[in-house]
């Protein structure tokens, strides 16, 4: 099975799928954004308490979910490198940390800049805020390490042990709004449905996939970068750049 | 002789990543009283918190208390359906503040007045998104 999957993953594979489906993904995720951006500030309707500030809910809640996401990809992809010692899980993991920091950082000032109008505040070190604030600080560490180490195995096997142990954290963020008493409201979609009105939900599905095309376009740009960087002097990059 | 360095590899990681979840288990049960940001009224009534300091107290602002004094001055209840605590509060109030609605206040307890002197207040939103039209329609 093994090798079954490895065929699909071979660097240069990647590499051309990468370089193929870029651009598309970007296109494809700035004009839905722009359809879906439109949609949630003009025509969904106004919430009965919060009026027009909960509209930030719709960059808010996919940058919250991606933040974490791209954690969990990270976490996974550190823990098959370390035990299989594939390429391009590595690859993969260090493409993905800048990605998963501007998330981060996105959903940490839509935060701040709905709490001031609804809570009266940008920020209190609640629970919930203070561990993605701990998550930002992660992905910062993380980025840090990657450039610190002169060899690059040596840099992929730290980054691979500090992304799976920071994993724990992603509980934390999870759950802190249960586990604690926080300013931050409880999960507003859950397995038992969404106490978000139909009428405006709908648009929060199509913006987290107009954001994932967003992200995979920036992703497979640092792919390649990544391959190319890494492999440098051999005369498959030489041909792959010239042709 | 490579499939059991993998195996060994795989033990090795779920051994860290069992010791890291418990040393943050026990980190987290250390602090857990610290890591609420408020104390409900039942938690700073109970005892067994430090309360003669500043701190938050936080609820839902109970149906029909709200008094507002002369200027800005507002006296209300918070409570979590067991126990209440009345606050006093001199201040421009958040827009999202009112009746049956959470709050948090930061500020002491006056044990002889038995009231709570707050310096700040803040709205809490709950997780319930909905618009205009369906709520007049109810």
């Amino acid at each position: 099975m093994y090798k079954y999957i490895a065929k699909y993953f071979l660097l240069e594979k990647v590499y051309l799928f990468c370089r193929a489906t870029a651009l598309w993904s970007l296109g494809i995720g700035a004009v839905s954004f722009l359809l879906v951006a439109y949609l949630c500030l003009f025509i969904l309707p106004s919430d009965a308490t919060q009026s027009e500030v909960y509209r930030i809910l719709f960059v808010h809640v996919p940058s919250a979910i991606f933040s974490e996401l791209v954690y969990i990809f990270m976490a996974v992809n550190g823990f098959i490198y370390l035990v299989w010692r594939t390429k391009i899980s590595a690859i993969f993991l260090s493409s993905a940390i800048n990605i998963g920091l501007a998330f981060t950082a996105l959903v940490l000032v839509t935060g701040a800049l709905w709490g001031k109008p609804t809570w009266g505040t940008y920020w209190v070190w609640d629970a919930r805020i203070t561990s993605t604030f701990v998550l930002l600080i992660q992905y910062i560490g993380i980025l840090a390490l990657k450039s610190s180490f002169n060899s690059k195995e040596t840099a992929d096997q730290i980054v691979s042990i500090v992304a799976i142990i920071g994993a724990i954290n992603i509980p934390i963020i999870k759950f802190s709004v249960e586990w604690w008493n926080t300013l931050h409201q409880s999960a507003s979609i859950t397995f038992s449905g969404s106490s978000i009105d139909a009428e405006m939900l709908y648009a929060l599905p199509l913006m987290i996939l107009s954001f994932a095309f967003l992200a995979f376009f920036i992703f497979s740009r640092n792919i390649q970068i990544e391959i190319l960087s890494r492999n440098s002097n051999t005369k498959k990059v030489r041909e792959l750049l010239n042709g | 002789m490579i499939r059991k360095n993998r195996a060994n590899r795989i033990y090795l990681i779920c051994t860290f990543i069992f010791a890291a979840v418990a040393i943050v288990y026990f980190v987290l049960q250390a602090m857990n009283k610290n890591i609420d940001l408020y104390l409900t009224p039942t938690q700073a009534k109970s005892g067994q918190y430090e309360i003669d300091g500043s701190f938050k107290l936080g609820g839902m602002v109970a149906i029909d208390s709200i008094e507002t004094g002369s200027e800005l001055d507002v006296t209300f209840v918070v409570t979590d359906f067991k126990n209440s605590m009345t606050v006093n509060y001199s201040g421009v109030l958040p827009s999202l503040f009112k009746e049956n609605s959470g709050v948090v206040a930061s500020g002491f307890y006056d044990q002889d007045a038995e009231i709570f002197v707050a310096e700040e207040i803040l709205a809490k939103h709950d997780e319930n998104y909905m618009p205009i039209k369906i709520e007049v329609e109810n």
